[in-house]
């Protein structure tokens, strides 16, 4: 049967007081048509003050569901949190109430989101949408509030912003508009600022203005940040630590420079390799990760990522690795945050990641299998595999 | 396709075949030109979209200047990439080139035929010879056909072959882009989007093309389909010897699949050059900011980057600046005190060394190596953070 890890409450830091945001073992089910869908299975991690932490995997991973159910915002009833805890500052967020969360969400904790079109209401002008913010956490009066959003539109390098509290949002640029939501995140100074895609929508030199512009208000403000993406370009420059998601698992965690340096989840290695690389050019031959992710309704025993994984071996396609240090076959626990720890039975070398495939030409055991069947079915028919 | 590659010998282009400079008429394959005919030559194409105002009387009131006087050549059997940000008319040429659109302005030879001009029949069995592949794999199949039908429909259109020998090519096609052929009778969403993808280009390949306009073909994908599709171009066009005009706005996959890049901003190209160059040795102003730009996965070279960030957003096409269009945002014409050259005169592209065409007043100044870009970038450029 499928052995889930299952994390212990102190399953990958060391347990002190000092981080910011504490997820311990979330999951999240959506419920469809086709069935229920596991979004998230499991996801251990903490954010530390004042941190750049990114968050990589493809769409479908769980990284965008992930930072929704922190804050309570999955959508009613298809979603529903069915395990774990997610403490913030010492509160428990799952079991706050309605009125508190809705307090700590935009005071405490912000979110940037991937489309500031259709995050900010087309129909009232940017200055009330901002003093919406401040009055619904606030005392402060209209005047007063205002005062504050043009400051905050200042801080975020809105031009001429008094004038522009005017605006409505089709009056803006992508970028600019981009700029009014991290405003909008910003104007209660938040501790933790979620930033999902934040730069997906928008044109590559926009793209540097925005992610100069988190690096910048995260500095001055001290917020920690959580970086979503599906860019490993973006990360690179942005994060201290990373954290790989795949199939609603962490399947490696790192500071920055050693996921790059030294991955070891073949995933991460495919997605390092499957990408051209600006300074590199055509010399490098591109590595796709072959086949698709897997189905969230049914997930297959097993690492999520052994059917398309060059590296697998048996115990991969029967035996969920959890998320240890590289080759132990052990949870990794009570470990320093920032130590390097994957969820591999057969993790790469790096040699191995460098070649972008497993050494000696690794037939890997998902194929081995195939090839078993296959074989099998041409013998009960009667003819030479 | 790599860049490596130099096919048949060609690029050393230190061939003085050049027309003088002016904006246009210069052959993007330098001394390939003499040589070879290209296969499609794009010259001062113009696409300009009226703004009408009133609602029974419409007046005339402006124009979207989406393409404004773009000129290129490809040959056969070289991918050219275009790129640029939304907005500078990337897509538009793409689809002016196909006649998708009929330009305001401007040339389209393709193979020796003046596409500007061709009505109708002609114009039909031109199209034959030329397939786009489209950047969304939801919007660009038809959900109530079967892929046989999708994928059989251009030959259908055309004419080619009996029912029976049409379902036995499109076969043959979902094996090539590596479909199982028995997927014939199912429904577009039954398939994901690298699978989609596929689907698009099988029937792009089933007239049997020589130009195929790529517009984003990857970039609705994930990463790790994007590769599958993009080495699937590449093993296409190796097999049946096609020309690509790639158009997509992320800098490494077109640096990655492209023998030439062309650059554009708002309508225009602003700089053309082999793929390699554009990235050692970027001669516009804009190119070395767009190069800039670009994040590496690599947090050691992200380290000692330096980005120049350029201010304020892309003008209107309806409007565009006067002289070069790039003047309200250029970093190197503050560095060099504003001249009052770019705002009054609009720059062609011109050669320098050979085949490398920027279209800048000033581009000697730009010594597009890594160290001037260091040198020049925003003061305000990339700093890390970490502890390490």
């Amino acid at each position: 049967m499928t052995r889930i890890y299952d994390a212990s409450a102190d399953a990958t830091t060391r347990a002190d007081g000092g981080s910011l945001l504490q997820v311990r073992d979330l999951r999240v089910e959506f419920s469809s048509s086709s069935g229920r869908v596991h979004a998230v299975n499991g996801v251990s991690f903490d954010v530390q003050a004042h941190e750049l932490l990114g968050i990589v995997g493809e769409s479908g991973c769980g990284k965008s569901v992930t930072s929704l159910a922190i804050l309570r915002l999955l959508p009613k009833p298809a979603g529903r949190i069915t395990g774990g805890t997610v403490t913030f500052d010492g509160t428990d967020l799952l079991h706050l109430g309605d009125e508190a969360m809705r307090d700590l969400r935009g005071r405490q904790v912000a979110m940037i989101f991937q489309d500031p079109m259709t995050s900010l209401n087309p129909v009232t002008t940017i200055g009330e949408q901002l003093v919406e913010v401040v009055q619904a956490h606030t005392k402060l009066r209209r005047k007063a509030a205002e005062q504050r959003a043009i400051e905050t539109l200042e801080l975020v390098g809105l031009p001429n912003a008094k004038a522009r509290l005017k605006n409505f949002p089709h009056q803006f640029s992508g970028g600019m508009r981009q700029r009014v939501m991290i405003a909008m995140a910003l104007i209660m100074g938040p501790k933790l600022l979620i930033a999902d895609e934040p730069t997906t929508a928008l044109d590559v030199t926009i793209q540097a203005q925005i992610l100069d512009l988190i690096r910048r208000v995260a500095q001055e403000t001290g917020a920690a940040v959580m970086l979503i993406t599906h860019d490993l370009g973006v990360v690179a420059g942005m994060t201290q630590r990373i954290q790989v998601m795949y199939a609603g698992h962490i399947v490696e965690t790192a500071t920055t420079d050693e996921l790059f340096a030294h991955p070891r989840h073949p995933y991460t290695v495919g997605l390092l390799r499957s990408i051209p690389r600006l300074d590199e050019g055509g010399s490098r031959e591109l590595l796709p990760i072959e086949g698709l992710p897997p189905d969230l309704t049914r997930l297959p025993a097993g690492c999520p990522f052994a059917p398309r994984c060059a590296w697998a071996i048996e115990r991969c396609l029967t035996e969920n690795p959890p998320l240890g240090l590289p080759g132990s076959a052990e949870p990794a626990t009570g470990v320093a945050l920032g130590t390097h720890l994957a969820a591999c039975w057969n993790p790469a070398t790096d040699d191995e990641a460098r070649a972008g495939v497993p050494a000696n030409g690794h037939i890997s055991a998902v194929e081995a299998a195939g090839r078993e069947r296959a074989a099998a079915a041409a013998t009960a028919l009667g003819v030479e595999p | 396709m790599s860049d490596e590659v130099d096919v048949k010998g060609r690029g050393s282009s230190t061939s003085p075949s050049f027309p003088a400079t002016g904006p246009g008429p210069l052959p993007a394959s330098g001394a390939a030109a003499a040589s070879e005919a290209p296969l499609l030559s794009v010259r001062d194409l113009r696409m300009w979209f009226p703004i009408t105002s009133g609602i029974i009387l419409e007046r005339h009131v402006g124009d979207v200047r989406a393409v404004d006087g773009v000129s290129f050549d490809i040959l056969r059997g070289e991918t050219l990439g275009l790129v640029g940000e939304s907005g500078c008319g990337k897509s538009t040429t793409g689809r002016a080139i196909l006649r998708l659109y009929r330009p305001t302005g401007g040339s389209v030879i393709f193979d020796g035929v003046e596409m500007t001009r061709l009505e109708d029949q002609s114009l039909r069995r031109m199209r034959r010879r030329m397939q786009m592949i489209f950047q969304d794999p939801y919007a660009s199949l038809d959900p109530r056909m079967t892929v046989g039908g999708i994928v059989g429909e251009p030959l259908a259109i055309h004419g080619i072959g009996s029912n029976r020998e049409r379902r036995e090519r499109v076969a043959e096609l979902l094996d090539v882009v590596g479909l199982n052929p028995n997927f014939l009778n199912r429904y577009p969403h039954e398939f994901s989007g690298g699978q989609r993808q596929r689907i698009g280009v099988a029937r792009a390949l089933a007239v049997n093309p020589e130009l195929i306009v790529a517009d984003e073909p990857v970039s609705a994908l994930d990463v790790s389909i994007q590769a599958q599709i993009i080495n699937l171009l590449e093993k296409l066009q190796d097999e049946f010897h096609l020309t690509y005009l790639f158009i997509a706005h992320d800098l490494s996959v077109v640096r990655h699949v492209s023998d030439w890049i062309a650059v554009m901003y708002l309508g225009g190209i602003v700089e053309l050059v082999r793929s390699r160059e554009l990235y050692e040795r970027p001669l516009h102003p804009y190119s070395v900011a767009l190069l800039s730009a670009v994040p590496i996965p690599d947090p050691v070279v992200e380290s000692r980057r330096r980005r120049i960030i350029l201010t304020g957003d892309v003008p209107s096409p309806a409007d565009p600046p006067s002289g070069c269009r790039f003047h309200t945002r250029c970093w190197l014409r503050s560095q060099l005190g504003s001249p009052d050259r770019c705002v009054a005169e609009r720059p062609g592209l011109r050669a320098l060394d050979g085949s490398h065409q920027v279209a800048c007043h000033f581009a000697e100044d730009v010594d597009g190596s890594a160290e001037q870009v260091q040198v020049t970038g925003h003061p305000a450029g990339l700093r890390r953070t970490t502890e390490s």
